[in-house]
């Protein structure tokens, strides 16, 4: 009941005042009609009534104290006052703010690019419940399925409600331009039930759909349909042309929904013949969905037994296993590490913010000691006092906040673009209710923490500070140049290739030429014709770009004759690249031995290869020596005529892998990129070669275009991206350290006047006196590096696998960081230092 | 000392021994003092609301509004907390008076 009561004067505050007004209305009234009735006028009754009562205001007052009302309507006036002190205090407000919303917005943008990425729900219907399973060839690294398997693994298992393949698979696409190329998927039966969402527009697709003759229907992707299609809501229903067939656009899905991969609309998934027997033929992507009440622990454990069984009851599954991760991992697993890795630097950053601020406030509420003794004598309460503080910072606090929201919300506007390509779900990053959450507390929590009661003005509590902002500081100088140490070697990796003006285009030319050596006709032709261009001084083609992502069968199994291993699933695998003659000079790849390729090494002729430097120490060919080689088909003998240098072509990081080149005029397969090296900038070429493409075959889409430079660039972008934040964090964090140690030594010193005083009388020297503070800020900022290079250490562990080529105790970027945070700590208490050199001893003994 | 001054310390004692009796708003409650003690105890009206609400909070009284001569009036009784927070002032009081008594008696 009570409670209730002070519940409703706070919630409810007129109904409240009207109880207050009516009971002294009440008191008043009848005191009133006494007084008449004791023969006084009414006027006169009244007036008296209310003299009697006394001051009605200070009453109220009085009354509100006692209901509770006071501490809001009270809060309200100390933050005015507030308002008013700060205004006062513009340049101490200024600093504070400052520091308060570069920490909060460095922490609150990563904490929004972390929980869009790593925390924030899936736009699936139980999004935890979706896996993804993987075919394992001997190793760890996940694969795609072939189709006998999945199969196998949906009959056999019980621990998904619904298993579905999915088929990477472009198509073209008409438009009144020309043909333009689509990513697809072709789906099996079961697909969208594991997606588990409703379309935004139409349906998907129907049972019966999915049998031969039914199936010319499309579901799009948000992305497609709103960019190729302006986002047309009447698209349901209507007929696109796909491959040169009427195709019926059934459905559109929501925002966000894009598996297997972004950016891709879906098509019904028909089995040919052979692809229900090859084994060997791994090019599907699996999803699932757990059953009811399965773990994904039981899940695995489930597939490890299958996948044992189809290994004893195949040949060809004899090395294969089966992974199942969850969605999540299997979409952000690639970047979980690197964001990790900023957020808890950022909050390294948060806290050495708090750090400052705790400095900074401390440092005014010494300031004010004054002002508040002689408002304390004036009669303010000591609650009162602290009340007014509060204030005071909860003001900061808010405008922090809400400077710190803004600033945030273009920042990750900037992420979501910069993150494009390279960070998953980069979407899915916002300012939502978490966000704005996490910032509200931080931003308070950093700025109460300093108004708490407690001592804390003591000299220890002071130097513990700045002992505390060194170490996070070095932390954080420290990784940033592990990381500047790790970029700087990948980017001094050769590549084995030149990179500068070189255009690449892709086609995918599965579909138009029903033979082999039609293709291989129409390829030899572009290509020649791309080499006349003028500007462009050399011309290739090949299958496995560097750099450039897979477009075709990418793996070969090989014997080298004479020196047989056994049955051909036990034969070795290498990388392979169908390659034209042009293309080594076109990326200048030196040819280390024998012969290149000649425009002869074509299907009429005996079949050729070059290994590259790598292929020939690992396998110790030489030339002359004869391959047999599953790549396509049946194995084929390829006779080894040359050995090219190494190229880097799966990553700066990764070593050279062994390669085998073949002509692709020998085995013309659908997925090929022309390579052209040109005088000026590469894409400018662009619209000739789409000329020349248009000429030599009108119907062939390009699939994507790029500049090795471009790729090359992409490829080293992620460890850029998260060495340039680091720096940034670092430093941020060296000035706020610097800011900090100043601070604090300002303050330390003058409380030191009076020691500095004696010492000059004492026949100290003004040099000496300086030595004496410089010295106390460098034994601190000491202690400081010697704990944040412990924390260093420790931690270091963690980032091993981030770093490349640098060990993470690596001595260069741990000293270069105590070496920095030494100078900045010099730097930052020089001023300090100057000053206690100068002071007059006779003053400062006599003021003291 | 006037008798008002007095007064302001036993201020809670005098309301909550007339709630005793029954309940009654504020206004009744100045003037049943004033009237039990012959006009000699004026209740300073200004403390009595506060006093009133201070009791309230602590749970010694308990409010209902009802409505009296057509106006809202907000009526308090003693609540059990009262009753027994009473007592205790009033043997507080009684012994305090009668030390004060002796000490001012001829011995």
């Amino acid at each position: 009941m009570r409670v209730w009561r002070r519940i409703r004067a706070v919630l409810f505050r007129p109904a409240a005042e009207r109880d207050l007004d009516d009971e002294i209305g009440l008191h008043l009234a009848l005191e009133a009609e006494q007084l008449e009735q004791q023969g006084l006028d009414t006027r006169t009754a009244a007036t008296t009534a209310k003299r009697r009562f006394g001051r009605v205001d200070a009453i109220k007052d009085a009354l509100r104290t006692v209901r509770g009302v006071e501490p809001i309507e009270d809060f309200r006036r100390d933050l005015a006052f507030a308002a008013r002190a700060l205004r006062r205090r513009l340049g101490f407000a200024t600093v504070v703010v400052l520091t308060l919303v570069i920490g909060l917005t460095s922490a609150t943008t990563m904490f929004g690019v972390v929980y869009g990425v790593l925390w924030a729900p899936l736009p699936y219907g139980d999004a935890d419940r979706i896996v993804t399973l993987w075919q394992t060839n001997g190793g760890s690294e996940r694969g795609r399925a072939s189709l006998p398997n999945f199969l196998d693994w949906r009959e056999r298992s019980h621990s998904f409600a619904t298993l579905a393949a999915a088929e990477p698979f472009g198509v073209r696409y008409m438009t009144v331009e020309g043909p333009e190329r689509l990513p697809a998927w072709r789906v099996t039966q079961g697909f969208f039930d594991v997606l588990h969402v409703a379309p935004l527009l139409g349906r998907t697709f129907a049972p019966d759909e999915y049998q031969r003759g039914r199936d010319a229907v499309v579901v799009l992707d948000y992305d497609t349909w709103r960019d190729r299609f302006n986002g047309d809501s009447s698209l349901v229903g209507k007929t696109l042309t796909i491959n040169d067939a009427p195709t019926l656009v059934v459905g559109v899905m929501p925002r966000g929904v894009s598996l297997p991969s972004r950016g891709a609309i879906w098509v019904p998934k028909i089995p040919e013949p052979d692809e229900l027997l090859l084994r060997s033929a791994s090019y599907f992507n699996i999803v699932g969905r757990l059953a009811p009440g399965v773990t994904i622990e039981r899940a695995r454990e489930e597939m490890t037994r299958i996948a044992a069984a189809l290994a004893q009851e195949y040949p060809a599954d004899r090395d294969v296993g089966v992974a199942v991760g969850s969605l999540r991992e299997t979409l952000v697993g690639g970047v979980r590490g690197r964001l990790l890795v900023l957020f808890i630097s950022v909050g390294l950053l948060l806290l050495l913010t708090a750090a400052n601020l705790t400095t900074l406030l401390l440092a005014r509420a010494v300031e004010r000691e004054g002002e508040m003794s002689i408002r304390a004598a004036l009669g303010a309460g000591r609650a009162r006092l602290a009340r007014q503080i509060f204030a005071e910072h909860a003001l900061l606090a808010l405008i922090g906040c809400g400077l710190s929201l803004a600033l945030t919300f273009l920042a990750l506007r900037g992420v979501r673009a910069l993150g494009q390509g390279l960070l998953p779900l980069a979407d899915e990053i916002h300012i939502g209710v978490p966000v704005a959450l996490f910032a509200a507390i931080t931003a308070l929590a950093s700025v109460m923490a300093p108004a708490a009661p407690g001592r804390r003005r003591g000299r220890r509590f002071q130097q513990a500070l700045v002992v505390t902002e060194v170490a996070l500081a070095l932390v954080l100088v420290c990784g940033a140049g592990l990381f500047v140490r790790s970029v700087r070697a990948l980017l001094g990796v050769d590549p084995g290739f030149s990179s500068s003006n070189v255009l690449a285009v892709t086609l995918q030319t599965e579909f138009l030429f029903p033979t082999d050596s039609l293709r291989a006709t129409f390829v030899r032709t572009l290509s020649d014709r791309l080499a006349t261009i003028p500007g462009v001084k050399a011309a290739g083609v090949t299958t496995a770009l560097p750099f450039g992502g897979t477009i075709g069968p990418e793996q070969a199994s090989f014997e080298v004759r004479g020196r047989p291993v056994g049955e051909t699933k036990s034969w070795p695998t290498t990388r392979t690249a169908g390659i034209s003659p042009g293309y080594f000079a076109a990326l200048h790849v030196p040819l280390r031995d024998g012969r290149s390729f000649i425009a002869t090494d074509d299907a009429s002729h005996p079949r050729v290869a070059i290994v590259s430097a790598a292929f020939a120490r690992r396998f110790g060919t030489a030339i002359g020596d004869r391959l047999d080689v599953a790549y396509v088909g049946d194995p084929i003998v390829y006779e080894i005529v040359g050995v090219a240098s190494d190229v880097h072509d799966a990553g700066l990081e990764q070593p050279p892998l062994p390669i085998l080149y073949i002509p692709y005029a020998q085995v013309p397969t659908g997925g090929v990129t022309f390579v052209l090296e040109t005088a000026t900038a590469p894409r400018a070429m662009l619209s000739r070669v789409r000329r020349e493409l248009a000429a030599v075959n009108a119907s062939q889409p390009i699939a994507s275009v790029a500049s090795l430079d471009e790729l090359l660039g992409a490829s080293t972008r992620g460890p850029r991206l998260v060495l340039t934040i680091l720096g940034l964090f670092a430093s941020i964090a060296l000035t706020l350290a610097g800011v900090g140690i100043f601070g604090v030594m300002s303050h330390l010193t003058r409380t030191r006047t009076r020691e500095v005083g004696i010492r000059l009388a004492l026949g100290a020297t003004a040099r000496s006196i300086r030595g004496l503070i410089l010295g106390e800020a460098i034994a601190l900022a000491g202690i400081g590096s010697g704990i944040g290079l412990i924390v260093a250490l420790i931690s270091g562990r963690s980032i091993r696998a981030l770093l490349y080529a640098v060990s993470p105790v690596d001595p260069v970027a741990l000293g270069a960081g105590i070496a920095i945070l030494l100078t900045v700590a010099s730097v930052a208490a020089y001023i300090p230092a100057q000053r206690a050199g100068s002071v007059d001893a006779v003053r400062a003994l006599r003021e003291n | 000392m006037s008798p008002d001054d007095r007064l302001q310390g036993t201020l809670d004692l005098l309301v909550l021994r007339t709630l005793a009796d029954e309940p009654l708003h504020g206004w009744a409650i100045s003037r049943r003092i004033r009237e039990r003690s012959g006009d000699v105890l004026q209740v300073n009206q200004g403390s009595l609301y506060p006093a009133l609400h201070r009791l309230e909070s602590e749970g010694w009284l308990d409010s209902e509004w009802t409505v009296a001569g057509g106006r809202r009036a907000k009526v308090y009784r003693l609540t059990t907390q009262g009753r027994r927070a009473c007592e205790r002032e009033e043997r507080g009081w009684l012994a305090f008076v009668a030390a004060v008594t002796q000490v001012l008696s001829p011995a």
